[in-house]
């Protein structure tokens, strides 16, 4: 498994994430992506962007979460388990990380009036 | 700090989204489930399906003819929101994180809290204001479209008290005011049937 896919695993079992997108096309051309993604959409199962050119390593996810727990919270919590996995997993990052969570989308588990 | 929100939008119609939801199919389906201002919409139209009782099984321009004008603005609006929006920043617990929430997740949340009061549907939502800059005031405007017999005055205050509520737990944006605009009365279809009869 590759660490895109074990840190695409830990995103999902965090409280109120309720899915991980694709990276926006910037991400995949802008100057973030410039280094060696491990990671593109077209490799199923793999959704979120790691890369590494030898410098400071980077990551970049975008998450839905629902308002089951406050969405702030959620994206700070992604962000301290990807540090964290990354700081003390098989392989641990020896340089700086950059980690960059959006939430790109807030549902709802409130049944509806309607 | 955040940065800005990127992308022209995905641009999927609105007519696209219903045929995807009355067939379960669609030429770019990988994108619609993979897309998050694509699902936003999905729930909008899902939502003004279970309202309507009768949208999607009826062509869209019939379903938003000239006697159902609130239809056609949440129609027009939906389809005015394939964008991500801006980017508004959340506050990071470490120098090297980057925390944001998109402009279109948050008006996602709006239209979930509209869709929990009686009486409400949510036609239009802006936020105006410095919502990129932490802590600037920010004024949410929204435009609702009511069922006939509802105490409006009322409606509007538990929206705004449900909205208030939803965007200090899940936002970081310093709301200013909630102006809630009645745009539109209708009766429900419900009503209608029997008034037809």
């Amino acid at each position: 498994m590759t660490t895109a896919e074990q840190l695409t695993t830990l995103v999902l079992d965090v409280p109120g994430v309720t899915s991980v997108f694709t990276p926006e096309p910037v991400w995949r051309s802008g100057p973030i992506g410039r280094g060696l993604l491990t990671n593109t959409p077209t490799q199923p199962g793999q959704v979120l962007a790691f890369s590494t050119d030898g410098g400071p390593a980077s990551v970049h996810v975008r998450i839905g979460v629902d308002d089951s727990t406050p969405a702030p919270e959620t994206a700070r919590r992604v962000a301290a388990l990807i540090r964290h996995n990354l700081a003390t997993g098989a392989e641990p990052s020896r340089s700086a990380v950059n980690i960059s969570v959006q939430i790109s989308l807030i549902t709802s588990t409130t049944v509806s009036h309607l | 700090m955040s940065t800005p929100t990127s992308g022209p939008g995905c641009g999927r119609s609105i007519e696209t989204l219903v045929t995807y939801l009355e067939t379960g199919t669609a030429a770019d389906a990988a994108h619609i489930t993979s897309c998050p201002q694509c699902q936003a919409r999905l729930a909008a139209l899902k939502q003004l399906n279970r309202l309507t009782g009768e949208l999607l099984t009826h062509d869209l321009n019939t379903a938003a003819a000239p006697d159902h004008p609130w239809l056609r603005e949440i129609l027009d609006n939906l389809g005015l929101e394939p964008r991500p929006g801006r980017s508004l920043p959340l506050r990071a617990e470490h120098p090297g994180d980057e925390l944001s929430q998109t402009e279109g997740s948050v008006t996602a949340l709006i239209r979930n809290v509209g869709d929990t009061i009686h009486g409400a549907t949510i036609s239009r939502c802006r936020l105006r204001g410095g919502v990129t800059e932490p802590g600037a005031p920010v004024d949410l405007d929204i435009r609702v479209s009511a069922f006939y017999g509802y105490p409006l005055t009322a409606m509007a205050e538990r929206l705004r008290s449900a909205l208030g509520t939803a965007l200090a737990a899940h936002t970081e944006l310093n709301i200013r005011t909630i102006n809630i605009t009645v745009t539109d009365l209708r009766t429900t279809p419900a009503h209608s049937e029997e008034a037809s009869t």
